[in-house]
């Protein structure tokens, strides 16, 4: 029996990086919830064949989360933000003018590998999705776009009459937007789109004045 | 599609067109009400006086029936939206559009299940829809003109912009019909409005 029936949650927080039996048991029910529930979905998985995965009775399962739905909200949360925190460290040295459709390609390109993030973006997971839209993984996300942006606009890359802060939160909207639509019908077969999504991006940030005379 | 539907030059609508056009009304409504699994082409034939196999003249397969009626609905909504939007600056375009589609699509039901994600099995098949592809054409027309008028930056190809700002207005109207949310996030409002401003405004 794992020790943490106490309250494995909240304990954990203050543990340092050693991770105790508590936390591990916990971070294996939700590597299994990821994919048990990315095979088949929210209904048709039990909390009881997860718990028997990974080694546990329902009721040991139930001390770490308080319902299905829980497991489910935690699942759903860490599939995505390993998918974010990935999309944003890749983006890193990405110019701001690309950023966006650069993010696209990769988030998208990771859905094979995650069938329950996949779930959610195609609709199969309805709940979850606004839940999605409010992950603090998206909000870090946000902020790089904006840090880019702002980054390149010292650099002359920029367009500077474009406020960083109000494009990073529609540039997020607008990505989560197109990531929902491709996942649901595969506009990766219209190629007239992909040059379009790019050039729109670009078009929303290039300077105006192209750079004929580049900054010295 | 069919011989009978791109016959002769005649003006007048043949009868042959006529059945066609009334199958796809039918179809979009029945469709529209409950669904692809769910809608047989029997009682949308039976609907239009027709037997099935009657019917089948007009249509290689149910999957094909659906994919015309899709296009005919979504093309009557676009419609409607590009009628709403006469007379908007160019550069407040598509701002307009969005607005004006997602008010509109509950008078179109069966655009609004696909958009919905109720129709994962024949959804595929409507990525190269040619009401979206037209939407593009005439989006593109309308880029050209604000360019001309200049209200749009010159520097960009409208015939390039045109297919992204296509691929973002599907998407937006994905996540407003799927999210659900009944109030949507101004943050997030003003920060799509101000990219698609961004895109198309002159220095």
């Amino acid at each position: 029996m794992p020790e943490a029936t106490l309250d494995g949650a909240a304990t954990t927080e203050d543990l340092g990086d050693r991770e105790t039996k508590g936390e591990r048991t916990r971070r294996r029910l939700i590597e299994l919830s990821i994919e048990r529930f990315g095979e088949r979905g929210y209904r048709s998985t039990s909390v009881s064949e997860i718990a028997r995965a990974a080694g546990l009775t329902q009721a040991a399962a139930y001390a770490y989360f308080p319902n299905k739905e829980a497991l489910f909200d935690a699942a759903v949360d860490a599939d995505a933000t390993i998918v974010i925190d990935e999309a944003r460290t890749q983006a890193a040295d990405t110019p701001a003018r690309q950023i966006v459709p650069f993010l696209l390609l990769f988030i998208v390109g990771s859905l094979d590998r995650h069938p329950l993030l996949r779930r959610v973006v195609a609709g199969q997971e309805p709940e979850a999705l606004t839940r999605l839209i409010d992950l603090p993984a998206l909000a870090q996300l946000n902020h790089a776009i904006r840090d880019a942006v702002l980054a390149d606009q010292s650099a002359g890359l920029v367009r500077t009459d474009v406020d960083a802060a109000v494009f990073a939160d529609g540039a997020e909207s607008l990505l989560l937007s197109l990531v929902m639509s491709i996942a649901q019908i595969g506009s990766s077969t219209v190629s007239r789109r992909q040059l379009g999504v790019l050039t729109v991006f670009d078009a929303a940030l290039r300077p105006t004045v192209e750079a004929n005379t580049p900054t010295a | 599609m069919t011989d009978l539907a791109t016959r002769p030059d005649d003006l007048a609508e043949t009868k042959g067109e006529r059945t066609r056009r009334r199958l796809i009304e039918i179809a979009i409504e029945r469709f529209g009400a409950n669904g692809f699994r769910s809608t047989s082409v029997s009682e949308i034939a039976r609907s239009t006086g027709l037997t099935q196999a009657a019917a089948y003249a007009y249509f290689t397969s149910k999957e094909d029936l659906f994919h015309d009626a899709v296009d005919a609905d979504a093309d009557a909504l676009l419609a409607e939206a590009r009628a709403a939007v006469a007379g908007t600056a160019p550069k407040d375009l598509v701002a307009a559009y969005v607005v004006w589609l997602v008010a509109l699509l509950d008078r179109h039901p069966l655009a609004r299940r696909v958009l919905a994600g109720q129709e994962p099995e024949v959804i595929g098949r409507l990525a190269a829809l040619p009401a979206l592809e037209r939407f593009s054409d005439f989006l593109a027309g309308e880029l050209r003109l604000g360019q001309e008028l200049g209200e749009i930056r010159a520097d960009i190809d409208p015939d390039v912009l045109a297919p992204g700002i296509e691929a973002l207005v599907l998407g937006v109207l994905f996540t407003t019909v799927q999210a659900e949310t009944q109030t949507l996030d101004p943050k997030q409002v003003n920060g799509v409005l101000a990219a698609f401003d961004a895109m198309l405004r002159p220095a």
